[in-house]
């Protein structure tokens, strides 16, 4: 079964393809182009390397953040348009357990942290399990000094990864070496982790349903502009 | 608080050279909010600056478009958040990646998401004549949200005087240039001002 990954949720894009035997083909880009414009040729450019047409591929996984604004709603809007126009499901995974899921094979407590922006990241804890991790907590927006006053409450070692613990070292360093920082090829989710990670959801036929898949958002604003506020503008 | 710099300009033609005027002074990462009622001369302004940063594409309103991206010296992002009602309309658009520092960015109506906006940017407001006489002319305030604007804006001044003698060479128009507070209708946006209007 070959599966299409896509992560476009961080500064960070990728695209993977690849099978139970492994990443076949894949392609990454931390900067320059942008997500719509990255994503396309990306994804043309794995499988034409690897001889792979698109009728071959059989289900695809995406990243759902949390992440960049617009970088989940071209990944997800993308992800399922595939999936109607190929007739194959659709799985989607967000970031933080597809990047903890790299770095499962440590004893501490995981957690992922990647940043949001205005001076906030997105993270969770994920305790390692069996063949896998374990999510202990929902997945939160925060300062940085409210995670590392979080960290700070658990009894046991962390293992801090992403690149909101990179941004904000010195907030997480204060917290001494109880606290293991991860280092820069772990700072982002990758498109081939998401792809492992999909398979067995795949076989086991746990898909997502293409109309209701969305963005995790964990940011939904309601305000309205307050037009009648603004002088000259279309309500004066 | 910084003051605002008060201009006023004659044409539209005039607004080019002020909207040409400021384009050296810009960098990525640059935000700029424009203010002023439909015709004030917004997107003209926006035009002399984006011909002066090298864009040769034309250069068009984005009130119903929303956003127009430039390729200029630097990348611009024109965008308009008139037809919008609320705030997360404005980041489904990517406005926190617009604002990531890789472009210049040029608001119109920024000060109704002025929240959104980095803390140092640049207010310009554009008032219409009230003079029948002077259906053109145009009231400019550029109001400095941070010390970099204001000499970025000293900058313009002398460039747009320069450029504004050497067009109508028969005027005087360093007294067009002052410094003002800002039109106070615009210091009071509270309830009041709304009841007001």
């Amino acid at each position: 079964m070959l599966v299409l990954g896509i992560e476009t949720s961080t500064p960070q894009s990728s695209v993977a393809i690849g099978s139970e035997q492994g990443v076949v083909a894949s392609a990454l880009v931390s900067r320059g182009a942008s997500y719509n414009e990255f994503l396309l040729p990306a994804m043309r450019f794995c499988l034409d390397q690897s001889g792979i047409g698109f009728r071959n591929v059989g289900a695809v996984s995406v990243s759902l953040g949390p992440g960049l604004h617009s970088g989940m709603r071209i990944g997800v809007a993308t992800a399922k348009a595939l999936s109607q126009a190929l007739s194959v499901p659709i799985v989607g995974m967000a970031s933080l357990d597809i990047l903890a899921y790299d770095v499962r094979y440590s004893s501490r407590l995981i957690c992922t942290c990647l940043d949001a922006k205005r001076g906030e990241v997105f993270y969770a804890f994920y305790r390692p399990s069996p063949g896998g991790i374990q999510r202990i907590t929902d997945y939160r927006v925060e300062k940085p000094y409210q995670l590392a006053t979080a960290i700070q409450s658990r009894p046991e070692e962390v293992l801090l990864v992403g690149n909101g613990a990179l941004l904000y070292r010195d907030e997480f360093e204060d917290l001494g070496p109880r606290v293991e920082i991860g280092t820069m090829s772990h700072a982002f989710p990758h498109a081939g982790s998401i792809v492992e990670l999909a398979l067995p959801r795949i076989f086991r036929e746990d898909f997502d349903s293409v109309y209701d898949l969305e963005p995790l958002y964990l940011r939904r604003s309601a305000r309205r502009i307050q037009w009648e506020r603004i002088q000259g503008s279309r309500s004066a | 608080m910084h003051k605002a710099l008060a201009l006023t300009t004659l044409s539209p033609e005039e607004t080019r050279i002020v909207g040409a005027a400021l384009a050296p002074t810009l960098l990525p990462g640059d935000v700029v909010s424009l203010s002023g009622d439909l015709g004030a001369g917004k997107t003209a302004f926006v035009q002399g600056l984006a011909a002066a940063m090298g864009v040769t594409r034309q250069v068009t309103s984005p009130t119903f478009t929303i956003v127009h991206e430039y390729e200029g010296r630097y990348p611009i992002v024109h965008l308009d958040v008139y037809r919008l009602d609320f705030f997360q309309e404005v980041l489904d658009l990517g406005f926190e990646e617009y604002m990531d520092g890789g472009s210049i960015v040029l608001v119109e109506w920024g000060e109704a998401i002025a929240p959104l906006l980095p803390s140092r940017h640049l207010e310009v407001f554009i008032l219409g004549s009230t003079d029948p006489e002077e259906v053109e002319e145009r009231r400019f305030f550029f109001n400095p949200k941070s010390d970099d604007w204001v000499l970025k804006l000293e900058a313009m001044r002398t460039t747009a005087e320069a450029l504004l003698d050497a067009a109508s060479p028969n005027q005087s128009t360093g007294e067009r240039f002052g410094y003002a507070p800002l039109p106070r209708s615009r210091e009071h946006r509270g309830p009041r001002a709304a009841e007001e209007e």
